[in-house]
């Protein structure tokens, strides 16, 4: 029986939509959460107790906000161009659930049928790195066809800036990455993960390429419209920026791409920077006694918890730092950190030539 | 007639030219400078009795009051001299040494010429700390309460109901600090002018009793209007509450028409704009929308022979009105008679001072200008003595409180169908045969044109909005009209 | 320039004179902030300075919230708290309100509701009561108008925090209600 269930599994199609529905269920119940968590931390960083009504916590808070949004006017501005219209909110939502899919999330060593390696990841591939970066840029297309199709000076101008701060530090995100995969010598974001167990301290690439993660982590923040870069939406200049002329679901999902955004950068960084699913050998290796399941499941749990922390450090930013200005945002992005990346590459490439440790 | 003198003298300073025989207060008035009072009244007798209208007149050793000095050739009048203010403060802290400064309670609040003055000349604060006299209250009439303790005697009721009424029922009894006004013996203050005196009174000793206690007079805002219902059509101020319901009707100084009087029973003439009112259309007692009523309403009169239709236009009707009957009567139902009637005439009552009218309709002599019809009840009677059938019955009534006559019967009786135009829900309507009814509006709703009496055609303007589905008549028939046309283009005339 | 909005000291007076009477003023175009100047190395790459940030809104995060639960935790106000309005009694126990619309027509919320009616004709000295005397606690924006507008000292605020119902209709109080209140 059981025989039977594991080979209807290898079959690779059953596979594959059992893991895209996991991994869309996960992202669509992350980012309720995720709202939920904001509101939270948010009022716990002014001292407020945040919300507190619907469900224990306040947990059902999303899904009352949920409901009172279908039920919200359905509304098309005039003169717009309605395809364009309604494909901004898709458009910023998808790329988040697809760059999830493209990233580990954990291993189960012995369970090869799930994937080369018994790596757990919707699609594995060896160049992940670079549907990464492909993809995830995608979001801001979403936000500058919410902008434009609104037909509202407003909400073009948030466009606008969405797709200039997407220009100006995608080459920041990129030029980091380079000098990431410099030492790494490979895209395959289970590979990168790996190399960062270590043996008995974490070998985390944010503890031996700093800046390479600051830099990143800089870019990550523009990349998801996350405060200090929220310009696209800068409420108090825009009104709403590119969701002004958003209602109802259509707004929602303004809301949960950027949620879905946040997620799936947060990932990107923990495989990246944080070890993925990985602890060091002396804290796990006791699980090679257990199941298959058993280390899927902790390997994943231990994925989760480093993005859940990596959410709350967006959090605590944006609820710590005020926005930039406009020209602050260009002026850091071209004159500070670009130059500050070249010469990052350099730096790694001398650390590579002298420390054939730094090597991986 | 000889030509009163004309006298030049300067009041605060302005050349004024007026008539030898008017006082100083009057000369001031007409040309726009106030002098205080509250005993004189352009249109009564002067007492001179209350003393507020002090003024200052060069050469004289004191001030003297405005209402009884007459004006004199070379007169030099200032009324703000020092010495006036001076004895108009005076007069202002004596006049409310027994004023009870009940305003919280009153209703003439808002309106009340003592707090006026008091604004002008009083004091903030009084120095009379014995005990003031409390007078009676009573209540003199059906329509008029007397609290005596606010009373200032500057006695203009009583001068009003022996000038203007000529009734006399006032009176002032006891003397000093203790006079009164009161009635006769045996009598009350029931003349059909009596709330004039409500309306004179500059504080707040008579109030009307219709009024009483209903608002404060600055939560009202004000229309003016045309009265009615008589035909003297004196000009009113419609004082509505902030929900648009009317609080009550004063009269408004036209010295052509009415001067500042009004009978009590225009007054009140406003409650049938409110109740039993034709909501909306009817066809056979049924509610209809509009576009049906016009329909049959426009069947029943295009149907039948020109001849056989008879329309018949109330003396209730604005000449605008009338004027859009007899063009849709001449340009569709060609040939059909027009008879005019009204409410019966009754007797004049005639006082010194102001006349009401017998003839209860508002618009008697429009009939005569614009439909041509002499004798409105001269030629109801015709109608009514002939005896051939009438086909349909086009009746445009507007009439409130109408008392059916035999012959309005009879003519009834004798059509086969009725179309009625009225705005009320009343007697006719449920009278028998009335096939369409169609709601029209009450004068307070519509703009229009009523001759009086005297041939005076007066303009008047809606005060409120239509508390109604009704339409004015002169749209009704526009609309009329235009579906008989579009009838007609169609082709699906009978 | 700088000559020109400098004061000149008067020829015809004395230098002593024109210093006691007008002491120079400092123009404020001249207190010009040069803080580049002042900042260190650390200071400019600014990171050490966004880590203090974020502890300081870090260590809030682990403080107590200072909100309480509106409803069912009520704030302690003071005795001198002016809240929900009552009508008030004379010493025989009868209203004080005469029904004169004055804090009606002082209400910038037009929150009440007034219809008067003649008084009993027993209540000596007394000619109007109000019929109706509504105020709706929803437009209510408390600002202590009507009190201050009556003659009569009939209406006052008590100390009570303003209540909390679940339908409209229960915000609105009657004449019954406030003179219980």
């Amino acid at each position: 029986m059981i025989s039977q269930l594991l080979e209807i599994l290898q079959m690779s199609i059953v596979l594959v939509a059992i893991k895209m529905v996991v991994a869309v269920g996960v992202v669509l119940g992350a980012v309720p959460m995720l709202v939920w968590m904001e509101r939270k931390v948010s009022a716990r960083f002014q001292r407020r107790v945040g919300p507190n009504r619907v469900g224990p916590f306040g947990l059902l808070q999303s899904a009352a906000d949920a409901l009172k949004l279908m039920w919200k006017e359905d509304f098309f501005p005039n003169n717009t161009d309605r395809i364009v219209f309604l494909a901004g909110p898709l458009l910023t939502f998808l790329p988040g659930v697809i760059a999830f899919g493209m990233i580990p999330v954990g291993r189960a060593s012995g369970a090869h049928f799930l994937g080369q390696g018994g790596v757990l990841a919707v699609s594995y591939l060896q160049m992940g790195l670079l549907g990464l970066l492909a993809v995830s840029s995608l979001a801001s297309y979403g936000i500058a066809f919410g902008g434009w199709a609104s037909n509202n000076q407003y909400s073009l101008l948030g466009g606008i800036r969405s797709s200039a701060q997407l220009i100006s530090y995608e080459i920041v995100m990129v030029l980091s990455v380079l000098a990431l995969v410099m030492t790494t010598g490979t895209f395959n974001l289970a590979d990168i993960a790996q190399q960062q167990q270590g043996n008995v301290l974490p070998a985390w690439n944010l503890f031996t390429r700093p800046l390479t993660f600051l830099l990143f982590l800089i870019a990550a923040f523009a990349e998801t419209n996350r405060a200090p870069f929220d310009l696209p939406e800068a409420e108090q200049e825009l009104v709403g920026g590119y969701h002004t002329e958003y209602t109802g679901m259509r707004y929602a999902w303004f809301m949960l791409g950027e949620y879905a955004g946040m997620w799936a950068m947060c990932s990107i960084i923990t495989t990246l920077f944080l070890g993925g699913w990985t602890l060091p050998h002396a804290w796990i290796d006791w699980i090679g006694a257990y199941p298959w399941y058993f280390e899927a499941l902790v390997s994943f749990g231990v994925f989760i918890a480093k993005v859940v922390a990596m959410v709350f450090f967006f959090m605590w930013v944006r609820w710590t730092f005020p926005r930039f200005r406009w020209d602050q945002l260009m002026k850091l992005g071209w004159k500070t950190l670009i130059p500050i990346a070249i010469v990052n590459i350099l730096l790694t490439a001398v650390a590579m030539e002298f420390g054939g440790w730094y090597v991986r | 007639m000889s030509e009163i003198k004309q006298v030049n003298l300067k009041i605060d300073g302005r050349d004024v030219t007026v008539p030898a025989d008017w006082t100083v207060i009057r000369a001031a008035h007409a040309n726009d400078i106030d002098i205080p009072h509250y005993c004189y009244h352009k249109d009564l007798s002067i007492a001179g009795n209350c003393r507020i209208c002090m003024v200052n007149v060069k050469g004289a050793p004191r001030p003297v009051v405005g209402c009884a000095t007459p004006v004199a050739e070379g007169m030099e009048v200032s009324t703000m001299a020092p010495d006036a203010v001076e004895a108009r403060k005076g007069v202002m802290e004596f006049l409310l040494i027994n004023h009870p400064l009940d305003c919280p309670e009153c209703d003439q609040a808002g309106e009340c010429k003592l707090q006026d003055y008091s604004v002008d000349h009083g004091r903030d604060h009084g120095r009379f700390t014995e005990e003031k006299v409390r007078k009676s209250k009573a209540t003199l009439g059906p329509h008029v309460k007397y609290w005596g303790s606010r009373c200032i005697l500057c006695t203009r009721c009583v001068r009003f109901t022996d000038e203007v009424s000529g009734t006399g029922e006032l009176g002032v009894i006891y003397r000093g600090d203790r006079s009164e006004i009161a009635t006769f013996p045996g009598r009350a203050l029931d003349n059909p002018l009596s709330m004039n005196t409500v309306d004179i009174c500059p504080v707040g000793a008579l109030v009307s009793s219709d009024f009483l206690f209903q608002s404060r007079v600055w939560h009202l805002h004000s229309n003016p209007s045309v009265c009615a219902d008589c035909s003297v059509g004196c000009n009113t101020r419609v004082d509505l509450d902030a929900k648009d319901q009317i609080k009550r009707i004063v009269p408004r100084r036209n010295d052509a028409v009415n001067k500042e009087w009004m009978c009590d029973s225009g007054r009140l003439s406003f409650g049938y704009a409110y109740s039993d009112r034709l909501q909306k259309p009817k066809v056979h007692g049924k509610d209809a929308t509009w576009r049906e009523a016009r329909r049959a309403a426009l069947e029943l009169l295009s149907g039948t022979n020109g001849s056989s239709v008879v329309v018949l236009v109330s003396a209730w009707n604005t000449n605008e009105a009338m004027a859009t009957v007899k063009d849709f009567v001449s340009a569709e139902v060609a040939g059909a008679r027009i008879v005019g009637y009204g409410n019966p005439t009754q007797q004049d009552q005639t006082f010194p001072g102001f006349t009401i009218r017998g003839d209860k309709n508002p618009n008697r002599d429009g009939l005569k200008s614009v439909l041509g019809i002499a004798d409105a009840d001269a030629s109801l009677k015709a109608l009514a003595a002939e005896t051939a059938p009438i086909g349909t019955l086009l009746v445009v009534h507007n009439v409130p409180g109408f008392a059916m006559t035999a012959e309005f019967k009879a003519v009834l009786d004798r059509s086969e169908n009725v179309v009625l135009l009225d705005f009320a829900d009343g007697e006719l309507l449920r009278y028998g045969n009335v096939a369409v009814a169609l709601p029209t509006l009450t004068s307070f709703e519509k703009a229009g044109t009523f001759v009086n009496h005297d041939g005076l055609a007066q303009e008047f303007a809606p005060v409120m909005e239509p508390v109604t589905h009704g339409v004015p008549e002169s749209d009704l028939f526009a609309s009329l009209k235009q579906d008989a046309r579009a009838a007609t283009v169609s082709g699906v005339k009978a | 320039m700088s000559a020109d909005m400098t004061p000149q000291t008067p020829q015809t007076e004395t230098a002593t004179e024109a210093a006691i009477e007008t002491p120079a003023p400092r123009l404020l175009t001249r207190t010009v902030l040069k803080t580049s100047q002042k900042m260190s190395w650390v200071t400019r790459i600014y990171l050490p300075m966004l880590l203090k940030g974020l502890m300081i809104s870090l260590r809030e995060f682990f403080r107590k919230p200072v909100t309480f639960n509106y409803p069912e935790q009520r704030p302690k106000v003071s005795e001198r708290f002016r809240g929900e309005h009552r009508l008030t009694k004379d010493d025989e126990g009868k209203m004080k309100c005469v029904a004169c619309y004055m804090c009606a027509t002082a209400c910038p919320a037009h929150c009440i509701t007034i219809e008067a009616e003649a008084a009993p004709p027993e209540w000596d000295g007394r000619d109007k009561i109000p019929r109706v005397f509504e105020i709706d606690m929803l437009k209510c924006i408390y600002c202590g108008y009507c009190v201050e507008a009556c003659p009569k000292e009939a209406i006052e605020m008590t100390n009570k925090v303003p209540q909390v119902y679940q339908t409209r209709q229960e915000f609105i109080y009657d004449r019954e209600k406030l003179l219980a209140n």
